[in-house]
């Protein structure tokens, strides 16, 4: 409805405008409109008279706010119905934000969230809204939720529309250019601004829309920055500078207007005024290749490179392997956050092993690395079940890889390549394997590439992979690639992708035939090579590709990396501090060498045994004595911990443990720190602790109590309001006669309450919880 | 500078202790890590008395004699969630002293809007006492809602509480703040109106963790 090159004007804010009727502060709008329908309607048709879109009064009408789905369907369509009566040509249903925070920061599901807005839409439609209005959204990942509930549960249009802080990100971090990418990739109708600042502050925000949104850009801004004086909320800008700022706007290509909070008919009014003697401006929108995390796009304009990084994924990596089967996802975020230190712009994500369930390992492991890791996301599978659930719960717009000519491949995946949005690499095979000449790798790929623009994928979203085979056994076949990445650029016109270390397997010093191939490939034109950033070749190549390429302005990056620097010499033989003395110093950095080399003369249990407990009995006599602090104890527990890598990546396996130990954060608590000290603590001293996280139904602690055998279980709880949650959690526990031992701690507890909720033990603090796991379980 | 360090390592649970040099310099480094990354974000607002006052017998004695309240609340923002959990993945240490100067920071941003709502206020010879946080004596945390609610706190400074009452982000405060016509009596609140009072390791010490939602 939005493409008819038409100015649309959608009204302005709702709530204030009830208050002057009689809204009280802080009563529900959306509850005072089932009583004053009247009112409400009046105010629609005040509106009504300068826009041709006016807004339902249901921006809290979900469930979590409401209370009910029965109060939610009875707001809505209560809401939708008034508006229909009212004179505007179209009536569009709007949805705010839930108003609590998603995981990871908060504790409410992409599902549940999901489930919430599906309510909303539903009502929505059957009321007869015309649109959808999903708005001051500050939450990428709840705004995909919204907007997949509106998109899978209605056949209506849907207008998306976030709030900017000053510094041009929502308060989740999500910039504008972010935003608009992942949301167009999404389908949205219209995209762009509303809430945030007054009109004036908006300007670069609206800007990067602009250039980016593939659809309309709507701005709805604020009449400015509000203050709140004996409970009235105060706007100040005028409905005249008001309008002067949207013409602004206007100018640059913005289409779609209205207003938010402090906005009232008279700034409709003017800014249909300032409409009529114009007509939309032509906007220039680029066709770069886009991808993003919730924070952070990568963008190939045609002449710069992009690194994937290829090292999450356990193919021949034992460690990695052990990571995921053992759901040790701290393993797997510090190796994502060293590739983006080592110049990483995308990570490939990659949890296909036999023996795990793929589906769910790939959830996990996007959760937790966007949690914490900016770089956007390639998901790795060819599972379409797994690709589609990884993606779905993407915060922005990933790649997937991959496609190949396979009918089956291209009917599973292209599919949800169109849905989501994404990016989709295409690998030149097809049933009867890969092609041996550079021709033929072209025409499957043609193949490929005509379905998924046929089917509506944009062309900037495809990322071709000519496929590297092995130089020791297919010497002939190494050419080929080459070759074909320059004929799928120069004729097809999209972007390349190669996994390059494969060339090299089965070569001694492969580091040096991949560094020869990965330059003539940057030669052929490959756009974005997927590799090890770890690997100091690469990066040398990488680095002076960007100069040459003309990427790296005047060589400034790579001088500062190169110039006057000589190799850095080896350290002095640090191993002679004996690893005692090294934790109980929390010396963090020498832990790994040390242990390593103590590895070559000394079993892993002797280490563990008799120096790394030692040594951490004695920081916790000293912890205790107050003679040593929180920091010192946790520098040690981490040395222990960089000494415990050393003997995982040693012997590939977990070492035998003393015994399993369920921890947990309770029901409604969110405070977790406390629970990691524990959990790294008991860690250190060789116990399999089952980290259950924060937010821990009490079903999940019995059901993994259950499932592990554990004989003890730590519950965290740091509020008040959530002290009963520890309860519930160990009733449930004796309730099943799971014989356990429970260990209770958190700030506001002490041995009276731990008696109270029906504890063994209560733990003050770390160093006690490790000394009760040694009485239950034994030292 | 020194003194917020110094505030740090009192949170840190170092007491009159001096800490190494390599503690106090990931301290500041953490701090200027924070200082880069994180954007505090405030909202508040004049209501009159007679509605927020009853909530508790102890937030009416907070506010005896007061002509208006003020609404309070402040937050470190997402950035601090985070880094904090980044923290937590990467070096437990640093998550620990992460966690004491992000209590720091909020105090001192706190302190530093209700100097300028207080500096504000004198010019019209009017005076304000200190924050009065749900958690307070018998001042029920579930009230947090109402505070946030009343000033559109999800909206201006995307904070939020979940159904435990936890603000989200955790790094956060709200409180309510007496408007008086003469400088109110200059008593501080002591450790008997924390509801921490039966565990907390820094009772009756100067500078204790007086965020609502502190952690260790």
């Amino acid at each position: 409805m939005f493409k008819d090159g038409k100015f649309h004007i959608i009204d302005g804010a709702m709530g204030s405008l009830l208050q002057t009727r009689g809204l009280k502060s802080g009563e529900k709008p959306e509850l005072f409109i089932l009583e004053n329908p009247d009112i409400l309607l009046d105010i629609h048709n005040e509106y009504a008279k300068y826009c041709d879109i006016v807004t339902t009064c249901t921006f809290g009408a979900n469930r979590l706010k409401l209370g009910s789905s029965e109060l939610v369907r009875k707001v809505i369509n209560t809401a939708v119905s008034v508006a229909k009566k009212s004179n505007a040509t179209a009536v569009a249903l709007d949805i705010g934000p839930i108003g609590t925070m998603l995981e990871p920061i908060g504790t409410l599901k992409f599902e549940e969230a999901y489930d919430l807005f599906k309510e909303q839409v539903e009502a929505g439609e059957q009321a007869g809204a015309d649109l959808v209005i999903i708005e001051t959204v500050a939450d990428l990942l709840e705004m995909k939720a919204a907007v997949l509930a509106v998109k899978e549960n209605s056949s209506l249009p849907v207008i998306a529309t976030m709030t900017f802080e000053a510094d041009g990100r929502t308060f989740l971090g999500t910039d504008a250019k972010t935003a608009a990418v992942t949301l167009s990739s999404l389908g949205v109708d219209a995209l762009g601004v509303n809430c945030s600042l007054g009109p004036d502050e908006l300007k670069s925000v609206v800007s990067e829309m602009l250039d980016y949104s593939s659809v309309p850009v709507v701005v709805q801004p604020n009449a400015g920055l509000p203050s709140i004086e004996n409970g009235n909320t105060v706007y100040k800008i005028t409905s005249e500078a008001f309008a002067n700022s949207c013409e602004y706007f206007a100018d640059c290509g913005v289409s779609v207007f209205g207003g938010c909070c402090g906005t009232t008919p008279e700034h409709i009014k003017a800014v249909k005024q300032m409409l009529c003697n114009k007509t939309p401006v032509q906007r220039k929108i680029k066709k770069t290749t886009t991808f993003c995390s919730g924070r952070k796009t990568v963008e190939l304009d045609g002449r710069n490179t992009l690194i994937i990084g290829e090292r999450i994924n356990p193919t021949g990596k034992k460690r990695l392997k052990e990571a995921l089967r053992e759901k040790d996802y701290g393993y797997v975020i510090n190796e994502a956050l060293s590739q983006e230190e080592f110049g990483a712009d995308v990570l490939d994500v990659n949890a296909g092993l036999p023996e795990i369930d793929e589906t769910q390992t790939l959830v996990s492991l996007v959760k937790e690395i966007q949690s914490v890791c900016a770089l956007p996301l390639q998901i790795d599978s060819s599972d379409p079940k797994s690709v589609e659930s990884a993606v779905r719960i993407y915060c922005g717009k990933p790649i997937i890889n991959s496609v190949n000519g396979n009918k089956e491949s291209m009917d599973s995946i292209l599919p949800i390549v169109k849905k989501y949005g994404t990016g989709i690499v295409v690998l030149t095979l097809d049933e009867n394997g890969i092609p041996e000449t550079a021709e033929k790798r072209f025409e499957v790929a043609k193949r490929i590439v005509d379905k998924a623009v046929e089917m509506g994928i944009p062309k900037e979203n495809i990322l071709v992979d000519c496929l590297v085979l092995t130089v020791s056994t297919n010497q002939k076949a190494v050419r080929e690639t080459l070759k074909a990445v320059t004929l799928v650029k120069e004729k097809l016109g999209v972007k390349t992708v190669l996994g390059v270390s494969n060339v090299s397997f089965g070569m001694p010093e492969r580091e040096m035939i991949n560094a020869a191939f990965l330059a003539e490939a940057f030669g052929a034109g490959l756009d974005m090579p997927i590799l090890n950033p770890m690997s100091e070749k690469y990066r040398e190549i990488i680095n002076a590709h960007k100069v040459i390429n003309n990427e790296d302005a005047g060589g400034k990056k790579f001088i500062e990396l190169y110039a006057g620097k000589k190799k850095e010499e080896k350290r002095d033989n640090i191993h002679s501090l004996d690893i005692k003395e090294i934790i109980i110093s929390g010396r963090k950095s020498l832990a790994y060498n040390t242990v390593s080399q103590m590895l070559e003369t000394t079993d892993p249990l002797d280490v563990i045994n008799n120096y790394f407990i030692p040594a951490l009995d004695t920081v916790g006599d000293c912890f205790e004595k107050g003679t040593m602090f929180l920091p010192q104890l946790m520098a040690s527990a981490q040395t222990v911990k960089n000494g415990f890598d050393a003997i995982k990546d040693h012997v590939g396996n977990t070492v035998a443990t003393k015994g399993k130990i369920v921890l947990a954060t309770v029901k409604g608590d969110i405070h977790d720190i406390g629970k990691n000290i524990v959990k790294m603590l008991l860690s250190n001293y060789g116990y399999d602790v089952i980290d259950l996280g924060k937010d821990v139904d009490p079903t999940v602690v019995a059901d993994a109590v259950e499932q592990s055998g554990a004989r003890l279980v730590g519950l965290s709880a740091l509020m008040t309001t959530t002290v009963r949650a520890m309860k519930d959690t160990i009733d449930i526990l004796r309730e099943r006669g799971l014989e356990c031992k429970v260990m209770v701690g958190g700030a506001v507890l002490n041995k009276e309450y731990a008696d109270m909720v029906g504890a063994d033990y209560y733990v003050s603090d770390a160093t006690e919880s490790a000394k009760t796991a040694a009485v239950v379980l034994g030292k | 500078m020194q003194n917020f360090i110094d505030e740090v390592i009192r949170y840190l649970g170092y007491g009159e202790n001096v800490p190494d040099k390599e503690v106090i310099d990931t301290i500041t480094e953490i701090k200027n890590n924070a200082d880069l990354l994180l954007k505090p974000k405030s909202v508040y607002g004049t209501f009159g008395i007679g509605y927020f006052d009853f909530l508790s017998s102890d937030l009416s004695a907070h506010l005896k004699g007061a002509e208006s309240i003020i609404l309070f609340a402040a937050t470190l923002g997402a950035e601090s969630e985070r880094l904090a959990s980044y923290y937590q993945k990467t070096d437990i240490q640093k998550a620990v002293i992460f966690d004491a100067v992000c209590n720091a920071l909020i105090e001192q941003y706190c302190d530093c809007i209700c100097q300028e709502i207080a500096d504000k206020l004198l010019k019209d010879n009017k005076y304000i006492n200190t924050r009065f946080s749900p958690g307070y004596g018998d001042f029920s945390i579930e009230y947090q809602s109402l505070i946030l609610d009343n000033l559109n706190a999800g909206r201006r400074i995307g904070l939020s509480v979940n159904q435990s009452s936890l603000l989200l982000p955790q790094k956060s405060v709200t409180a309510v703040i007496g408007v008086f016509d003469s400088p109110p009596e200059g008593k501080a609140r002591g450790c008997d109106s924390c509801n921490m009072k039966e565990s907390c390791k820094m009772k009756g010490e100067s500078g204790c963790s007086k965020t609502a939602n502190s952690i260790l």
